[in-house]
């Protein structure tokens, strides 16, 4: 049989037998619904069922319904108002602007009241409307159960008074004394809470303020430091970049600020207009190295060389001074020529971004852009950005003096758990004379301080944030403070002395300090908080390139350290990384949706494990799930085995973020389990890396793997709902590869020729389609004269970068649940929408496609010819529809759909109690972040993406009350779903097709268009737009040679 | 002289005002008088009807009443208070009038807003005085006459069985009387027992038993979940028909989310106390009923209102929409409200209604009917309701 083209997971690619078996079946058949229940600790539920049961429950039903048809339904109460506020409409959501912790710009939607649901501000340059899926989850941060619900003293909660009075006194005793006081925090870029930090630390002989990042970018801050005189780290301007080179960065997933990147990214990604080009040379795969045109696999302790023998190449083809003594390093393709080559013909408007936390590195990097002539087109130092402003030397220096510390306030930082010196601060802490922390959520150095005043959520604070130089916005509550919690900004104001409200010392801050331009204070106050963000002037010119050579050098000399061009076999370099969906745990470890949103690369859920590079899967034999000892400088950890593509040869790694034992129950769902007396997973990696050269460094090197007997499973969903079938082959002939009909892609050199390959691809398929008919003339009405609207949704392959934003927009959207991994593991995951991720070519370096897959609302819906009771069946406005409530759950419709996007809900997965995890769907105060617009799904029935139709009907009804009348339709573009308002880059586009001039409508007329599976005739009224790569024939021919020596590798390995 | 003079100056000068005035309200455009409409049920209907006194006095004929003093009713208007401080007589003989009490001021109305106003409240007369007819409401069936045809059938099974009775009797008699014998009751039950025995009967009782259990059977499943009649008491004896009805208060007054919003809200206290800050005691339960209210507003204690009209969690429905683009009667589906002393629901809300509805309807557009039903446009989709 044939091999697929594009696979999601190597069992497809190697077509395993348990693949093949678990592709035959759409439900899994091994684990029984009695099994899964008996496993639970709950009998109550137990199916284990005889005849007797079966009467049993046959004679309560019978007498249960007569009952029910007897009995009055349940006394409702209406309670309204005493005093409505006036800007509340029960039942209409009100917006407002906002900022969220990690400094991004949303709107958020409440109702009632209570915020349900966020979305990117699209007057912000830096979220255009897009926003993250950590930050898209935050809002659920709120309901936490988990939250800290009042001030703590030790382990028992007190009241605000006693703490303040007792930390005042013993602040005061330490003033009296000229005693040392340190706040220790996160990231502080709310400009108001800095001054009232500073103000506050002023008031004391011996203050200082330390803040410090767990994933840290204090090397890319420091370089700039050096070099510009500014520590801070650029904007970045990927817009206006033509050529982009990067080292390790993932700056599309999780570097600083993806959503921003990512927007502008794709500006100059359109094959059609501008194509930029983009070389990613890095370590693990990542979700920029998939959409790179050119990506090369590079180990760590190689990186520093290279970059090196770049910044060469650059200045020998500007003429200027090379560094000397630099070892020669080449990659594929003449790779780093070819880059250098680019980056020059395009100097000014080229771009090279390092990812890695290294001040050589970042130096170095800094001065090839310097030489390229990009800072003030690509990058910009005069108006900096502030999302990361922690410095590593700060911290260390902090922990050197710990034990003389006479007050140590941690406000948004949990050091003993995700910095490198966690063990000094877990060791001090308990002994300083006053420890407080101003955790929101309890977390383990909270745990060993004295007091803890919790903070608010950032939803229920007021606040600002400056992002860059020239980008500020606001902070306001959306909700009245659910628990009795005080903001940090405010305590610190109290402690200071202050009886002044944070509120107004914020509004006379922005008075002070920008409100500039005359006029009311009110006016402008009110305006820039309905608006949420405020743009004061450029600054040009300030900053000056001022780096000596001889800096440049010894940065140089550092980075060839533990250089070797050929690595040792069985020695690895152990990389720490931060998933897309976690990123560093802090906001995220106890937030389900994230938990269950399966990582964009390897498609795994609520773990941490292991990722080994698929050479040493061959070499070695270990296949996912077995558990391996890693060593490394005197650590050992165990940990599940993942086989990752793309990974470079001789590189391990694993995810920060995990192991939290404080952050909260769902956090401690993820920790693994212990298994033989070992911690299996869930492992925190923080305490592994080590301050180098002035910066943390998050890989090291010298890491051994022993396979051990145990095995632990990994929430592993990139085979779920495969489109892959294996039986097909027979019916469509050998050479039949169904995975073509899924994935199109093109290159750009080849897309752009009139008689090329894709040119001549897309008049075959013209010619096919002639061929196709249809059986049902009735849903294809004449877009011109038809009345209805017929919503379709393109999505361009282009454009996406696996993010996975939109999977949290449409869960929050759609209150879809999280079930836990017990049940994924079962292949029971709910998410409405899916990202795919396809792999192509050579599985050391293969090429990935990002595809998200949700129902695709076909016109020849299968689904719905199958279904006995009618519960899915088509609309008028082109939509398949999903009637809850008629659903019997025969699952047929699911069988049926060649896309499977049907989920079907096992189980009363919102209040199941403990069967599969106690999220926050089983707690009052979690419940309340649903969308009360959309039914929450019972047991037994069918559910599936609605094109969020309740956005739908509310878009229409605001058109047809404005127009007066039932013809109205919404604007185009007004009308959006959740996952396309969420997604950063635009890759999805939404509209109503019946209209010839709405944007979806043109792109389904794009020659890029098809939709998948074609042949089947489903008339999807979801289309695709293929995926361009920027390269040129002569690298397609390269990329298809190491397909096939691949194809021949595998095929070699197959037989052993 | 010179008052002879001006009087035939004035008087034509008056005719001319006149005849402008009355022709501007004439050509008074629909969206004046809407304007108007939608200004007097805001701001005016809380105090004033059209016709009849409420707190203060009736708006109808006052256009003409200050057809010549247009200022000092605009003044009056927008600022009775500062106008009765400053001694203005005829302001403090109106306050005197009406028991003192001020009528709040409304100094953003424009001078064409207020004409707007009085302009409607002429020409609603005319639409008021029609009698509101329910489009599609039926009869509600109550309890004590399905009950009372329940008795009914007894009572013609009872004498029935009577009739057999006695014909078992008559039939023995005749025997007896014929053979010469005592008529004897256990003759009389043998001979009942024998007619009742009779296969046809027997076939013919089981069959209407049947076909009744199961037409009663149907009909009630049907109506599982619809509670068509529901009439709970509420915690307050609230009169819609005294507040609806006899003084015409406009249902949109308290019930303001029905034009923007998917419910129509039961108005918050603070709504009731518009009028009842005033109003102490009512025609029909005195003070005690409206004592509650204040005590509500008073104590800041939300009143809980037994919820009448319950739509199951899986259906949506939205009001705004029936009603503005609709174009829909509140009667259409409530019944007549302002009718009822204590509110019942008047139709059953199910789906069977719902999509009855839809197959006649036709939409509007731009306020007219079209030839289009929401059938047509697509108003019988799943996912028009459920979702």
């Amino acid at each position: 049989m044939k091999k697929p083209t594009y696979w999601r997971g190597l069992e497809e690619l190697e077509q395993s037998p348990e693949f093949l078996e678990q592709a035959k079946n759409e439900f899994p058949t091994d684990i029984s619904l009695d099994e899964a229940l008996s496993q639970a600790s709950d009998d109550s539920l137990d199916f284990s069922s005889n005849r007797r049961d079966f009467l049993k429950v046959l004679g309560f039903g019978i007498s249960a319904a007569t009952l029910a048809a007897c009995v009055e339904g349940p006394v409702k109460k209406a309670i309204p108002y005493v005093n409505k506020p006036d800007d509340i409409i029960p039942g209409v959501a009100n917006w407002y602007a906002s900022t969220t912790s990690s400094g991004v710009p949303v709107l958020v939607k409440t109702r009632e009241g209570r915020p349900i649901k966020l979305e990117g501000n699209p007057d912000s340059p830096i979220t255009k409307g897009g926003l993250s899926a950590i930050d898209q989850a935050s809002v659920l941060n709120l309901y936490d159960d988990d939250r800290l619900k009042s001030p703590m003293k030790g382990e028992n909660s007190a009241d605000w008074e006693t703490v303040d009075k007792e930390i005042a006194t013993k602040l005061a005793a330490i003033k009296a004394n000229g005693g040392k006081v340190r706040i220790l925090s996160g990231t502080v870029n709310s400009p108001s809470t800095q001054q009232i930090i500073d103000d506050f630390l002023a008031g004391f002989e011996d203050g200082a303020h330390v803040s410090y990042d767990p994933v840290s970018t204090s090397a890319l801050n420091k370089a700039h430091e050096a070099a510009f005189g500014v520590k801070a780290a650029p904007s970045y301007h990927f817009d206006q970049a033509e050529v982009i080179v990067g080292f390790s960065c993932d700056f599309l997933g999780a570097w600083l600020s993806p959503v921003e990147f990512a927007a502008d990214y794709m500006v100059n990604r359109n094959p059609d207009g501008k194509m930029s080009r983009h070389y990613q040379f890095e370590s693990l795969l990542t979700n920029t190295g998939a959409k790179a045109d050119l990506r090369f696999p590079l180990n760590p302790s190689q990186e520093g060389v290279a970059i090196l023998n770049l910044y060469n190449k650059v200045a020998a083809k500007l003429g200027q001074p090379t560094i000397p003594s630099v070892p020669a390093y080449s990659v594929a393709m003449n790779g780093l020529d070819k880059a250098a080559e680019d980056l020059v013909a395009a100097a000014g408007k080229s771009l090279v971004v390092c990812g890695t936390n290294n001040v050589g590195s970042q130096t170095v990097v800094a001065a090839i852009n310097q030489m390229l002539n990009n800072y003030g087109t690509t990058l910009d130092i005069n108006n900096p950005a502030y999302y990361q402003k922690g410095d590593d030397e700060a911290l260390q220096s902090l922990a050197n003096e710990l034990g003389s510390v006479d007050a140590l306030i941690v406000y948004g930082a949990n050091p003993a758990f995700d910095s490198a010196f966690g063990s000094t601060f877990a060791e001090k802490i308990p002994g300083l004379g006053l420890s407080v922390s101003l955790a929101y959520k309890g977390d383990e150095t909270s745990a060993l301080c004295q007091y803890t005043c919790p903070d608010h959520h950032y939803l229920e604070s007021w606040g600002d944030v400056q992002q860059k130089g020239n980008h500020l916005s606001l902070v306001q509550p959306t909700i009245h403070p659910i628990f009795d919690t005080r903001q940090a900004a405010q305590t610190l104001l109290k402690w200071s002395g202050s009886t002044e409200t944070y509120h107004s010392y914020l509004k006379n801050y922005w008075e002070t300090n920008y409100f500039t331009q005359g006029g009311d204070f009110r006016t402008f106050w009110n305006e820039t908080l309905r608006k949420g963000i405020f743009l004061p002037a450029n600054t040009s010119g300030t900053a000056s390139y001022q780096l000596a050579d001889e800096n440049l050098l010894s940065a140089a000399n550092g980075m060839k350290q533990g250089f070797s061009e050929n690595p040792v076999d069985g020695e690895f370099d152990l990389v720490f990384y931060e998933k897309v969906s976690i990123r560093d745990g802090k906001t995220s470890a106890n937030n389900p949706w994230l938990q269950e949103m399966p990582d964009p690369i390897t498609k795994a859920v609520w773990d941490n494990y292991l990722t080994i590079p698929y050479d040493y899967h061959k070499k070695s034999g270990l296949k996912n799930n077995d558990v391996v000892k890693v060593t490394f400088g005197g650590n050992e950890v165990y940990m599940p085995v993942l086989v990752q593509t793309g990974q470079a040869k001789n590189t391990l790694a694993i995810a920060v973020g995990y192991g939290s034992t404080k952050a909260g129950k769902t956090a401690r769902r993820a920790n693994g389990e212990v298994l033989g007396g070992q911690q299996v997973a869930g492992t925190n990696a923080y305490p592994f890396t080590t301050l180098q050269n002035g910066a943390v460094s998050y890989s090291v090197s010298g890491a051994k793997v022993d396979k051990t007997a145990l095995n632990y499973a990994i929430g592993l969903t990139q085979t779920f709902n495969t489109l892959y079938d294996p039986n097909i082959g027979e019916r469509f002939g050998a050479d039949f590869d169904r995975s073509e009909h899924i994935i199109q892609e093109a290159n750009y050199e080849d897309y752009k020729k009139s008689n090329g390959h894709y040119a001549t691809f897309l008049k075959e398929k013209a010619e096919h389609r002639k061929h196709l008919v249809t059986l049902w003339d009735s849903h294809f009405e004449d877009p011109e004269t038809s009345r209805f609207i017929h919503w379709k949704m393109a999505i361009d392959l282009n454009k996406c970068t696996g993010c996975g934003s939109c999977i949290v927009a449409c869960q929050a959207e759609n209150n879809v649940p999280v079930v836990g991994k017990k049940e994924i593991l079962t292949r029971r995951e709910m998410a409405w929408i899916r990202l795919d991720r396809y792999y192509s070519g050579n599985p050391d370096n293969p090429d990935v496609v990002f595809q998200p897959m949700m129902c695709q609302h076909c016109d020849n819906a299968p689904c719905e010819t199958v279904c006995p009771v009618l519960a899915t069946v088509h609309s008028h406005e082109g939509i398949n529809q999903m009637a809850y409530n008629r659903c019997v759950g025969t699952r047929y419709c699911a069988n049926n759909c060649p896309y499977k996007v049907r989920r079907f809900n096992w189980f009363n997965y919102y209040n199941s109690e403990s069967k599969f995890g106690d999220f926050y769907t089983h707690s009052e105060l979690g419940r309340l972040v649903m969308n009360p617009d959309v039914t929450v799904r019972f047991r037994g029935v069918m559910e599936k993406c609605s094109f969020c139709v309740q956005r739908l009907q509310e878009s229409k009804l605001k058109a047809k009350i404005a127009a007066n009348s039932t013809y109205a339709k919404p604007e185009d573009g007004k009308v959006q779903t959740a996952c396309q308002q969420s997604c950063p880059t635009g890759a999805i586009v939404f509209g109503d097709f019946n209209d010839p001039n709405s944007e979806v409508s043109k792109l389904f007329r794009d020659k890029r268009s098809y939709t998948v599976l074609e042949d089947v005739k489903t008339l999807p009224s979801v289309g695709y737009m293929t995926l361009v790569r920027n390269r040129s024939d002569e690298e397609v021919e390269f990329k298809h040679e190491e397909r096939q020596a691949a194809r021949s590798y595998l095929a070699e390995s197959d037989t052993h | 002289m010179i008052y002879t003079a001006s009087r035939y100056i004035l008087i034509p000068l008056y005719l001319v005002s006149f005849l402008f005035l009355g022709t501007s309200v004439l050509q008074a455009q629909e969206a004046d008088l809407k304007e108007g409409e939608t200004i007097f049920k805001q701001r005016c209907s809380s105090c004033h009807r059209v016709e009849g006194t409420l707190i203060g006095p009736q708006l109808l004929g006052v256009s003409a009443k200050y057809a010549s003093d247009r200022e000092w009713l605009y003044n009056w208007v927008r600022n009775s208070p500062a106008l009765i401080q400053s001694g203005d007589e005829k302001a403090v003989a109106l306050y005197e009038q009406y028991n003192k009490q001020l009528m709040s001021p409304h100094p953003d109305l424009e001078d064409q807003q207020i004409e707007n106003i009085l302009a409607w409240v002429e020409e609603s007369v005319v639409v008021t005085k029609q009698p509101v007819t329910p489009e599609g409401g039926q009869p509600v069936i109550s309890p004590s006459i399905y009950y009372a045809v329940l008795g009914l059938v007894g009572l013609l099974v009872l004498i029935s069985l009577l009739l057999i009775v006695i014909t078992a009797f008559l039939v023995t008699a005749v025997q007896s009387k014929e053979q010469q014998e005592e008529v004897t009751i256990a003759d009389v039950w043998a001979r009942t027992k024998m007619i009742l025995g009779n296969k046809f009967v027997i076939t013919a009782i089981a069959a209407i038993a049947l076909m009744g259990g199961t037409v009663k059977f149907v009909t009630d499943a049907r109506a599982i979940g619809l509670h068509q009649g529901y009439m709970p008491e509420q915690p307050i004896k609230f009169s819609h028909k005294l507040h609806a009805g006899t003084h015409q208060i406009q249902c949109e007054y308290c019930h303001s989310g029905v034009t923007k919003s998917k419910n129509a809200w039961i108005p918050s206290v603070n709504v009731c106390m518009n009028c009842h800050k005033y109003i102490e005691q009512g025609p029909q339960y005195g003070k005690d009923e409206i004592a509650k209210v204040r005590a509500a507003y008073d104590n800041n204690e939300p009143i809980e209102w037994v919820r009448i009209h319950n739509l199951p969690d899986h259906a949506y429905f939205n009001h705004a929409q029936h009603v503005v683009v609709g174009g829909q009667q509140c009667q259409t589906c409530h019944g007549p409200v302002e009718e009822m002393e204590v509110v019942y629901q008047y139709t059953t809300l199910g789906m069977g209604w719902c999509i009855e509805c839809h197959r006649e309807t036709k939409v509007k557009d731009l306020g007219k009917e079209t030839d289009f039903t929401v059938e047509d446009m697509g108003g019988l989709d799943c996912m028009r309701c459920h979702y």
